[in-house]
């Protein structure tokens, strides 16, 4: 992974000094809260119903074990002993002390980490492939180029204050694990016909309360361009973006009013004028940052072999042999599997880990994985690279700590936002239906044999737990001061996309787990033999759920 | 004559700055140090200097207008209405980069201390701070990092090409 130089060291040393500078002109009442608002938002500090909530970015979703200890201990000593992952690929901290955040970040900035655009109106955390360099479908590792934007975005002193917050995805693979047409700007890295690479750019996509899917913006980017073109796109966003409705502010309004034509003619106008400029990228630099991403140092291993042994360990255990099958994923490199930690269990909030499975998840990371562990989107783990033959010493240890749910990929690994449990905005709370949702859908044999389906539930049209793209979506709602929670299907994240459609009138939350019942049996009475879920209601559309669901 | 941080110092200023785009007070036709609001400069182009002109832009007037017009200027303000409006940031970059604009931008309006250090960055040499903001304080905030990533105007080479 990226380790800091000097200058990264410095960068993130001087944040810690000049945040606890505005907190304490803050306290002596020298900022007012309306100025110390983007100050502190620009550190992932929200002021939340009960306490002030912390986000600290995971650059991309890769971090190592020693960060991981980190988190454990702030958790520990500056929190209520637990951290929530996000579905940006970071994680939170919901009852830290206003006071005690400069030296939160001050411990993080030891461990080369930060809490810089966790939020605000400025270029956020970039995204990406959960099993980056990794994957069997990967053409080109993204992890450099989310580092080049990393830097490049940190501190950009003219997009500080854009007229809306700034996502950034970049994928690589042939699968887009990234949502890459859901971003203010989605990353492909591809080649081009003579083998060089480039990047496919698009641009306005975005979920919230007007879900849009990103347009092309260039098919092909030259490979040194990737900042130089950014700037340019943020440029015209930044001084033509709407500011006068903030539900009107993102790119994509912007986009979709100008045309894509349109709003392609004026990035490249001002690219025009930074192609080749001293701004533009090097080979050096490119190099310098690839390197840094080097495979590890696997040991050549029998793809054959491991496969035995994994076998005859799958045949002894039932419940081992559930796991294996949706929690571990196929890997470049024979021998290997990369593994997902399902955070997603009954009783414990989506996402959420305790202080002491962290401490010991960073052990199994040194132990397992090279001492690397990824946050996905999915708001789960991820060890990327573990030996077929160690799995099943892997799965134990996470059996003894709790992390052994065997639901990856299925109907009750929900991506769940926190919802109006924590979240000022929310309409309604998520977690406890989620919760419902988790109890009622505990047959796991029942949910394998389902296979594949998203389930995103977003307490408020801000859709931070994205339902739009879920392939059943559920969205709190507001109703004369009472919550409801409308269900929407055929949502999916994959390249190109396609947004979820209402079924019908909301439901009361109680409601929720009926209903989700009952959209099941439709699609188990309809389906043919390996169709997915989302396979089946795009072949027999909406009206046969509808049906089932208000008959 | 109010005060405003120019070259890491407080310094007297000699201009005047007209905050009406409405009318134009007649008085300042020919006040060499009126900062005017450009729409009404633009009608009383003719009665001016040909150099050493002052206008000021607000945020929602993109510098292109007067890209025609930059060898009058021997400053051109940029007004925040509001510091969280960053469109000003984009404007006194492109005044510089794109159109070589070589004189004075003045940030002028909701002008606080913490947002210094990017107007620099970007290109601003010229600070009238708001009334309430603590001057000396804000001398301090020009450099919070000394080695910023990006390339902009200052420093117009990205740190990567140090390395």
């Amino acid at each position: 992974m990226y380790i800091y130089n000097n200058y990264d060291q410095q960068i993130v040393d001087e944040r810690v000094v000049q945040y606890r500078d505005q907190l304490g002109r803050y306290m002596d009442g020298k900022l007012s809260d309306a100025e110390f608002l983007p100050l502190r938002l620009q550190n992932g500090l929200y002021i939340q119903r009960l306490a002030p909530m912390l986000r600290v970015a995971i650059p991309y979703g890769l971090f190592s074990s020693e960060q991981l200890r980190t988190l454990a201990k702030i958790s520990r000593d500056y929190d209520k002993g637990y951290a929530h992952f996000s579905t940006r690929q970071n994680v939170q901290f919901n009852w830290p002390a206003l006071e005690d955040t400069p030296d939160i970040l001050a411990e993080l900035a030891k461990v080369q980490m930060h809490a810089i655009q966790t939020s605000g109106n400025c270029i956020r955390n970039t995204t990406t492939d959960q099993f980056a360099g990794v994957a069997a479908d990967e053409y080109i590792d993204p992890r450099p180029y989310c580092e080049l934007i990393r830097q490049w975005s940190t501190f950009h002193p003219e997009f500080a204050f854009l007229p809306r917050k700034f996502k950034i995805a970049v994928c690589g693979s042939e699968k887009d694990r990234a949502a890459t047409y859901m971003h203010d700007i989605g990353v492909e890295i591809v080649k081009n016909d003579k083998g060089e690479v480039g990047y496919k750019v698009i641009v306005g996509g975005g979920l919230g309360r007007t879900p849009v899917i990103g347009s092309v913006i260039t098919e092909f980017l030259p490979e040194e361009d990737l900042l130089t073109y950014l700037d340019a796109i943020l440029r015209v966003y930044n001084q033509l973006g709407r500011r006068d409705n903030k539900y009107k502010a993102r790119i994509k309004i912007l986009v979709r009013s100008m045309g894509i034509e349109a709003f392609r003619e004026q990035v490249d106008e001002h690219f025009a004028g930074l192609k080749g400029t001293e701004a533009t990228l090097t080979s050096k630099e490119l190099e310098r940052v690839k390197s840094c991403f080097t495979m590890p140092d696997y040991p050549s291993l029998d793809d054959n072999d491991a496969e035995l042994t994994l076998k005859a360990e799958v045949g002894k255990d039932a419940a081992f042999a559930r796991w294996v099958k949706t929690n571990t994923h196929p890997h470049k490199v024979a021998g290997f599997a990369s593994v997902t930690i399902s955070l997603k269990k009954q009783g414990t909030a989506p996402g959420d880990i305790y202080d002491d499975q962290m401490d010991t998840l960073a052990d199994l990371a040194d132990q397992y994985s090279f001492g690397e562990i990824r946050a996905s989107h999915q708001q789960n783990l991820i060890l990327a690279d573990v030996k077929k033959t160690e799995l099943y010493a892997l799965y134990q240890a996470l059996k003894a700590i709790g992390l052994d749910s065997a639901n990856a990929g299925t109907l009750t690994d929900m991506i769940c936002c926190p919802g109006g449990d924590f979240c000022a905005l929310a309409n309604a709370k998520s977690i406890p239906v989620a919760d419902a949702i988790m109890e009622k859908f505990d047959d796991l044999d029942y949910l394998h044999d389902l296979g594949e389906i998203e389930l995103n539930i977003s307490g408020c049209m801000n859709a931070c737990g994205h339902h739009h793209i879920g392939n059943i979506g559920i969205l709190g709602v507001d109703k004369k001061g009472k919550e409801f929670f409308q269900v929407s299907l055929g949502g999916s994240q994959e390249k190109a996309g396609s947004l979820a459609k209402i079924l019908g009138p909301a439901f009361a939350a109680e409601e929720i787990p009926n209903v989700i019942e009952k959209i099941l049996q439709v699609f188990v009475a309809n389906r043919q033999p390996d169709e997915k879920f989302l396979e089946t209601y795009r072949r027999i559309g909406i009206d046969p759920f509808k049906e089932t669901v208000y008959g | 004559m109010d005060k405003v941080i120019e070259n890491g110092q407080l310094v007297q200023d000699k201009y005047t700055f007209v905050a009406d785009k409405e009318t134009l007070d007649p008085k300042y036709i020919d006040d060499a140090n009126a900062i005017l609001p450009w729409g009404l400069y633009q009608g009383i182009k003719d009665q001016r200097p040909a150099i050493g002109n002052a206008v000021w832009l607000d945020s929602d007037e993109l510098p292109d207008a007067i890209k025609d017009d930059l060898s009058s200027f021997s400053l051109i303000a940029i007004n925040f209405p509001a510091f969280t409006d960053g469109r000003g940031y984009s404007f006194a970059y492109r005044l510089r980069h794109t159109f070589g604009y070589k004189g004075k931008i003045r940030a002028v309006g909701d002008v606080l201390i913490d947002q210094l250090s990017a107007f620099k960055r970007v290109g601003f040499d010229s600070f009238a701070l708001r009334d309430d903001q603590d001057s000396d304080e804000a001398l301090k905030h020009f450099s919070d990092f000394k080695d910023p990533y990006q390339a902009s105007i200052e420093p117009a080479e990205p740190l990567f090409r140090k390395l």
